[in-house]
């Protein structure tokens, strides 16, 4: 929406904006401090940071995130520079597929890695050699580099991407100009910002990461997030959960402190593609041969959990068996509901989810300044598990649990789905707020009768984010739920853990499919919200 | 009655920019337009009359009520851009029916009056199109029923014909005209075509540098402009002689200089075609005339310039 049109518009958005801040003040804000009130005392905190379980915990967290983020580097810039040098539709599907690995839930990663690393995987029986990549801290810097690399990568890319082509004429015609003076003088300097911030996005994402360590790190490679679960869920002591919660919280925030100022510095997403670099001959098959076995290590476990998905080991026939099991609406005793309760319950929780957070979102957007900014973004401080925490000890017990459940998916979602709102709020051009305030539409009519169907599609995209989230959500959600509000993720943990890979890989199979749908709608409506804007 | 009043009204950008404590009456069921260059405040002062624009001081009134803090879609007025502003998700029949929605019509009593207003405008058959398949044209067509759809009291036009080619211009403006006298509609069109304003206007309102410089009825200030900013704007000759000056319109002048009461003996310095008339520029001591001669008629090197319509202001006065 515009301002400045009257006083009447300004009080609009400020009660709009008041109204988006209260709401999530209230659902998220206060059930964390409410979560954390007892890690307040200084005695109980002295306590945790002396701990030797904590402190170990601690220092795996800071050294797994740490090497994760390095190693994701290295793998990812190099991707991102080969993408600039590639033409436009194949670095679009590149791009593509690495948006929709960035995208996957994490408990189909974790499939993913078992079908080709772990015990019996595809690659780990032929060569024991992969069989690191599926378990223990190895394992764990494998799966968060194939998260993070590729984002990484994307980031290098749209900051290459920015630079202006002047540059790169300039460049070509200066036939002195070494190839170290264009990376120190030219390249550097544009990618740095972006690596900065893909870097620490990639640290706070490692930091919270719990699905990964749960499934494949095992009991001593168990990061914060997963000790705030294990002291809560199993050993039942909500204190000591609660202040590991409130130090992982002060870790985070700091650095989405350092995030907020490094991102304010960053160069502003591409406007067009740069020309085809003019590598040789060797470097170019270089380039390529790298992209190829890149893309591998990203397709493949997805590639290995649909296989496993349809293949019998022990009797070494194909078969369908296992999404008959996982879509049969038959009682399961090992989940306490039939299986197809586990589908219905993700697609509800995640229409929910899109219409809570379109609201919010909708809500935030109207008046979005400053302070809404700098609010939604320390979120990104609370893990899913603090929240969980919070939500739990905040949420009386008479309140059906799928209420917590669809906050905290509203909550995972709402970053992304807040993003797409506003940049689609913000194009609306104001010439039609003012033709419809001029023709007798009064603010929220202008609002849903103009401003919203004019930016549909950035609608679309949040809904396709915020169902694509909730779909994954896995860490949360394991954390409140109940047997009968268990979700495709949280069965596919369960079917793991029973070692009934079968049904987990088909239940994993089945939430791929649903992530890519969204996927598909991201990206469709991105491309023609992109050339509408070019 | 006065459909519109603005008392003192003042609407301050910068120091420099915006509009200055303006007074003027808009009679009701009068087409008044506002002329002025760029930057003099026309659209601005139409904003503040829609309620676009907060004024910085001074009063709004509509129809004798005070609206200095309606908001805008509570104010009688309906606003027509510049560029034709449709909505691009709606019909054009959508677009028409848009305020009779936002008041509440019944759906069948809306659908009623957008088609009569349609075929009024002659666009019946592009109802069931999308904005982006109308001709230019079309699109201003099209926002003007939607401006009208509702009879407002008062319709406020800004420069509405500008992006149109000339004879699509000058046919549509006055057909729209034709129109909205039928209708009784108070219209406020803004303009710095001093053609469209002298056919349009009844009553002239001229603006300069954020001031009201003149106002009145079309001939009259035509004629007879009561400031030399008023004179500038309608690109009069102005003559300064002692500190007076003198104001001739470029159809002030006869080469008749027989029974005349002023002469002025001038040299051609050049000649230039119009539609419809040639200007004939001369020079006067130092001053250069510019005198509309019949096309015709060839105009002498050397006239006695007769003055037939003129007006005389101390210079100083606003210049």
């Amino acid at each position: 929406m515009s301002n400045g049109l009257t006083s009447g518009l300004k009080r609009f958005q400020l009660k709009a904006s008041i109204a988006g801040l209260f709401t999530v003040f209230f659902l998220y804000y206060l059930p964390v401090l409410n979560g954390l009130k007892d890690a307040f005392k200084t005695r109980l905190f002295l306590y945790i940071l002396n701990n030797p379980v904590i402190s170990h915990s601690l220092k795996f967290t800071v050294e797994q995130a740490t090497l994760s983020v390095i190693l994701s580097i290295l793998v990812g810039v190099p991707a991102g520079l080969v993408l600039t040098g590639l033409g436009y539709r194949a670095s679009r599907w590149i791009r593509t597929i690495l948006f929709t690995v960035f995208m996957a839930p994490s408990m189909v990663v974790v499939m993913g890695f078992t079908s080709l690393y772990g015990e019996n995987g595809i690659l780990s029986s032929r060569m024991h050699l992969f069989s690191r990549l599926g378990e223990g801290f190895t394992g764990i810097l494998a799966a968060h580099v194939f998260y993070n690399a590729p984002l990484i990568a994307i980031m290098v890319y749209n900051s290459v991407a920015s630079i202006p082509r002047e540059y790169w004429d300039l460049i070509s015609s200066a036939a002195s100009l070494s190839s170290r003076t264009v990376w120190r003088r030219v390249l550097l300097p544009y990618m740095a910002p972006g690596i900065a911030s893909g870097s620490l996005l990639a640290f706070i994402y490692c930091f919270m990461s719990f699905a990964i360590p749960l499934n494949l790190g095992g009991p001593r490679f168990s990061t914060l997030e997963v000790n705030i679960y294990m002291y809560y869920k199993i050993l039942q002591n909500d204190r000591i959960a609660a202040s590991i919660a409130l130090l992982q919280y002060i870790i985070l925030l700091s650095i989405i402190a350092v995030m907020i100022k490094v991102s304010s510095e960053a160069p502003h997403a591409p406007l067009t593609v740069i020309a085809k670099a003019r590598t040789p001959r060797s470097a170019r098959l270089l380039s390529l041969s790298y992209i190829t076995i890149f893309l591998l290590y990203l397709i493949a476990p997805l590639v290995g959990s649909l296989y496993y998905s349809f293949y019998n080991p022990i009797t070494g026939t194909y078969t369908i068996s296992y999404y008959r099991h996982v879509l049969s609406a038959i009682y399961d005793p090992r989940l306490g509901i039939p299986p197809i309760n586990v589908l219905f319950n993700s697609l509800y929780y995640a229409f929910m989810t899109v219409i809570i957070s379109l609201g919010i979102s909708t809500l935030l957007s109207i008046g979005w300044s400053r302070i809404n900014e700098v609010l939604v973004v320390s979120l990104l401080a609370i893990s899913p598990i603090t929240l969980g925490l919070g939500l739990l000890r905040t949420i009386p017990p008479q309140i059906p649990v799928w209420i917590p459940i669809i906050l905290a998916h509203t909550f995972a979602g709402l970053p992304l789905a807040l993003r797409s709102i506003r940049l689609g709020l913000e194009r609306v051009s104001r010439k039609y707020i003012e033709a419809s305030f001029s023709l007798g539409e009064n603010l929220w009519g202008t609002l849903f009768r103009v401003a919203i169907p004019i930016s549909r599609q950035s609608y679309i995209i949040a809904a396709a984010f915020a169902s694509a989230i909730s779909l994954g959500e896995f860490s949360a959600t394991l954390f409140l739920r109940t047997v009968k509000t268990t979700t495709l993720a949280v069965a596919i943990y369960q079917y793991r853990s029973l070692r009934m890979f079968g049904e987990a890989y088909a239940a994993s199979g089945v939430l791929l499919l649903l992530t890519l749908i969204t996927i598909y709608i991201i990206t469709r409506l991105e491309g023609v919200n992109s050339s509408e804007s070019r | 009655m006065k459909a519109v009043k603005l008392v003192s009204l003042t609407k301050q950008y910068t120091r420099n920019t915006g509009i200055f404590n303006v007074n003027v009456a808009f009679e009701e069921g009068l087409y008044h337009v506002v002329l002025g260059p760029s930057g003099a405040g026309k659209s601005t002062l139409l904003r503040v009359i829609a309620g676009l624009e907060e004024q910085t001081s001074g009063d709004l009134c509509i129809n004798n009520i005070k609206m200095n803090d309606a908001p805008p879609y509570k104010r009688p007025v309906s606003l027509v851009f510049q560029e034709p502003v449709l909505f691009p998700h709606l019909r054009v029949i959508d677009n028409i029916l848009f305020p009779l929605e936002a008041k509440g019509v019944r759906k069948d009593e809306a659908t009623s009056k957008a088609e009569k207003i349609a075929r009024l405008l002659h666009i019946g058959e592009l109802l069931d199109r999308m904005p982006d398949e109308l001709s230019g044209g079309e699109r201003q067509r099209v926002s003007i029923a939607r401006a009208l759809i509702t009879e407002p009291l008062i319709v406020l036009l800004d420069e509405p014909y500008s992006n149109l080619d000339l004879s699509l211009r000058e046919n549509l403006r006055w057909e729209i005209r034709s129109i909205l006298k039928n209708m009784g509609i108070t219209v406020i069109h803004v303009t710095h075509d001093q053609d469209e304003a002298l056919e349009l206007a009844d009553e002239i309102h001229i603006l300069y540098n954020g001031r009201l410089v003149d106002s009145g009825p079309t001939q009259r200030v035509y004629r007879k402009p009561r400031t030399v900013k008023a004179a500038r704007v309608l690109a009069h000759n102005i003559v300064d002689i002692d500190g007076q000056c003198l104001i001739i319109p470029i159809d002030g002048f006869s080469l008749d200089s027989t029974r005349c009461e002023r002469v002025m003996p001038s040299k051609l310095v050049e000649t230039r075609n119009r539609r419809g008339y040639m200007l004939a520029v001369y020079e006067f001591q130092g001053n250069l005339l510019r005198v509309a001669i019949p096309k015709e008629s060839s105009p002498p090197k050397k006239a006695d310039l007769c003055l037939v319509n003129f007006t005389e202001l101390p210079c100083s006065k606003d210049s």
